[in-house]
């Protein structure tokens, strides 16, 4: 067994199938359900919203210093990711993976340093970074430094890497790239499932709580 | 068997038609040999080859070899298929042991009854050589190896019952199919060879709607069980072994094939029956390679119908956001159908259609779509994820098509492929009928968008060709057709055909279950003649 899939089984359930390999499963839809209350969020923020407390998780974690603008450390490169996507909890392995391959584009560290700058140039009254985009609305990143945050808000996306140094793009994440983040566990990534047999005849958790609310009210078909 | 014979029967392709035999004869008694080009491997190496590469389909997660060139929908130019006339024919199967059931989508609907009938209903078409009620019990058979879970016949009729009750339809499917009804418009379950239930030693789906890139439990049916089946009968499977030539004698009788491994180790296999299981365009790519001084134009061609009336079906696909959340994606990937425009008079003027609710998830898709709206906003760009992922729902219609000698497949000589075989070249076009089919099936799909109230639809349309068929068609006249009824060529009478190259009409209906009963079909034929 490789590798990569040692990894993917690592935090997940296993089943054995006849020669052993593993059935890939996952639960986080409920994990989430049950979060739920303890996020302190109402039901019609579910589709809309990004978890407040991440969000300001993201936003309150200490700045590391940066000595050389040219030549960024790991650490600040996993802190800019960290407020490009607003999310204080990404994974280093996929972080790590990122890093290198930016380093070695010809215009790589340039970027993380001078994005990195601006942030700590334009602190918020408290001392803690804000947000790149009201950064950009503001005019204070030029257009090649709003590209480059928008080349790693893809990255950590969609799990792939589109390299300008190479001939063929890299994945770099898969289970763990945000776009499976972002729909609150109901959907696992290809290959894996939480479900049981039938868990699929009826709308998710999720979505149970938000019944007669939200963004399903509009549909006007109930 | 003669003491220098290899076996007794000598099968090319170890995908589910060849598989579906070898078991078949395997369990008679007969020694079996199949050769296979494409390698063996496992679902954990292909599994973690998912999670690492970053194309999107579904054959470059499997194993490429200079002996089995794949055909890789990502990568038209490294194709071992030059394509030719209007329409890019844009192959797609699976070589290795196991074959392209590995990674479908294991929808087994059965043809439907005027399928076989084309000709004499609707005065189109080429008629089967013979009708529904004849290859019935062979479907039924085929139903129980695979292992086929449903409950509605689609249009076709039924005198058993399926041997699993329905796989439980997805959230997606049931709110659909509830607002679609009272318009008169009838969605249901396809038939799928996805077990419901513990079926056979295999367990039942869990929902890991990776369907057709490879089922991660083995829920679903995949050629390779009867592969090992066969196996643990006595069947010598030989992987990564290029059958590169047929020999026949004065009488027309195969009397070997030649074959090539990875290894670079030739040789030649002898049996007293031999059968080609490959796909449609390989089994044609053999039979015209094996070219010889008596048979200048390759085996079985007396007629020079091999490559001939290639077919597929026309893929309609549609993408509309609903105003109201269904979430697609959960559960396994097969969606409703309806039969309303499988078959009826109009048939006469255009392409019969299988209309479809496919459910599968399009987050990758709907993120790439939101970053381009927005390219720095995480808060906005995850909202708008969440809510095209729940919205965003995908149809499909397959449109039949008629046989056209014109829709060819033939080889090069001068130019050599991977493994040294001559590279197979295609002329392919749609027609009319089809492409009047094609449009039936999009005015549909708008007036269904319409009916729930979505955004007007987003259509793609190819040939993206997983069905191939009609290449080494059947029938009773041997000047018009390459094989008899039993897929037993008219040239040779020891050398047998099967999968969808047999098919006169290719009908609306996925065709692996039919691919399988023939297989069956011709099992027993071979059977009886070895008997005789």
């Amino acid at each position: 067994m490789s590798t990569a899939l040692c990894m993917c089984l690592g935090h997940n359930n296993k089943t054995t199938l006849g020669d052993g390999e593993r059935v890939l499963k996952r639960r986080t839809a409920m994990s989430m359900v049950l979060a739920y209350p303890v996020l302190g969020l109402s039901a019609t923020d579910l589709w809309g919203r990004v978890p407040r407390d991440t969000v300001s998780a993201a936003l309150e974690a200490a700045m590391p210093p940066m000595e050389n603008p040219e030549d960024p450390g790991f650490d600040v490169f996993e802190r800019l990711s960290q407020i490009v996507c607003l999310n204080p909890s990404l994974d280093k392995t996929t972080a790590a993976r990122i890093f290198g391959l930016i380093k070695v584009e010809p215009w790589g560290l340039h970027h993380v340093g001078a994005v990195y700058g601006k942030l700590l140039a334009h602190l918020s009254e408290d001392g803690t970074p804000r947000p790149l985009s009201d950064l950009i609305d503001e005019g204070h990143l030029s257009d090649g430094e709003a590209w480059f945050v928008s080349h790693l808000l893809t990255t950590w996306y969609l799990g792939i890497y589109y390299h300008e140094s190479q001939p063929e793009p890299v994945r770099v994440s898969f289970e763990t790239s945000l776009m499976w983040a972002a729909l609150d566990g109901y959907l696992d990534p290809p290959g894996f499932s939480g479900a049981q047999p039938g868990d699929w005849t009826a709308p998710p958790p999720a979505a149970l709580a938000l019944s007669g609310s939200g963004d399903n009210a509009e549909s006007g078909t109930e | 068997m003669s003491a220098q014979l290899d076996a007794d029967v000598l099968i090319v392709g170890a995908g589910v038609a060849g598989a579906m035999a070898a078991h078949d004869l395997a369990q008679k008694g007969l020694r079996v040999v199949i050769l296979e080009a494409g390698p063996r491997f496992t679902r954990g190496e292909v599994l973690s080859r998912q999670r690492d590469i970053w194309e999107q389909d579904n054959s470059s997660l499997y194993p490429n070899t200079e002996l089995a060139p794949r055909t890789s929908p990502s990568r038209p130019d490294e194709s071992h298929i030059d394509n030719h006339g209007p329409v890019r024919f844009g192959a797609h199967f699976l070589r290795g042991v196991g074959g392209t059931t590995w990674h479908w989508q294991a929808v087994t609907p059965r043809f439907v009854p005027a399928d076989f009938e084309l000709r004499s209903r609707y005065g189109v078409g080429i008629d089967w050589p013979f009708g529904y009620d004849v290859l019935e019990p062979d479907y039924i058979r085929a139903e129980q190896e695979m292992g086929v879970s449903g409950d509605g016949d689609l249009g076709s009729p039924r005198h058993a019952p399926y041997p699993q009750g329905p796989v439980a339809p997805s959230y997606a499917d049931t709110e659909i199919a509830r607002h679609l009804h009272p318009h008169g418009l009838v969605f249901e379950t396809r038939p799928t060879a996805r077990n419901s239930a513990p079926y056979d030693g295999r367990p039942a789906c869990l929902g890991h709607h990776n369907c057709s890139n490879m089922c991660p439990i083995g829920a679903q049916y995949a050629g390779i069980v009867h592969v090992e089946k066969s196996e643990a009968l006595g069947v010598r499977v030989l992987s990564e072994t290029l059958a590169t030539q047929l020999s026949s004698d004065d009488q027309g009788r195969i009397t070997g094939v030649s074959y090539r491994r990875s290894d670079g180790q030739t040789g030649e296999l002898r049996a007293r029956v031999y059968l080609l299981a490959a796909n449609p365009l390989e089994t044609v790519r053999l039979c015209l390679a094996s070219r010889s001084e008596a048979r200048p134009n390759g085996i079985a061609n007396s007629s020079g119908m091999v490559g001939r009336r290639l077919m597929d079906h026309f893929n309609v696909g549609a993408r509309f956001n609903l105003p109201f959340d269904v979430f697609p994606g959960r559960g396994p990937l097969t969606g409703f159908a309806t039969a309303q425009w499988r078959d009826g008079a109009f048939r006469a003027k255009h392409g019969a259609v299988l209309m479809s609710f496919e459910n599968i998830d399009v987050v990758s898709e709907v993120a790439t779509q939101a970053l381009k709206t927005h390219p720095h906003d995480p808060v906005a760009l995850g909202k708008e994820i969440r809510k095209l992922s729940a919205r965003r729902v995908v149809m499909t219609a397959a449109v039949e098509q008629l046989p056209d000698p014109d829709n060819r497949v033939w080889i090069d000589f001068a130019k050599r492929d991977s493994s040294g075989m001559p590279r197979i070249q295609v002329h392919y076009s749609t027609g009319d009928y089809t492409e009047r089919g094609r449009d039936v099936a999009r005015g549909q799909i708008e007036r269904i968008a319409s009916l729930l109230g979505a955004s007007a639809p987003e259509f793609s349309q190819s040939f993206f060709a997983v069905h191939a068929s009609g290449t080494m068609m059947m029938g009773h006249d041997p000047r018009q057709f390459v094989t008899d009824p039993d897929g037993r060529c008219h040239d040779h009478s020891n050398l047998f055909v099967a999968g969808g190259a047999l098919f006169p009409a290719n009908s609306t209906a996925n065709p692996t279950l039919t691919i399988a009963a023939l297989a069956l079909r011709t099992s027993r034929a071979m059977r009886a003649q070895m008997a005789s």
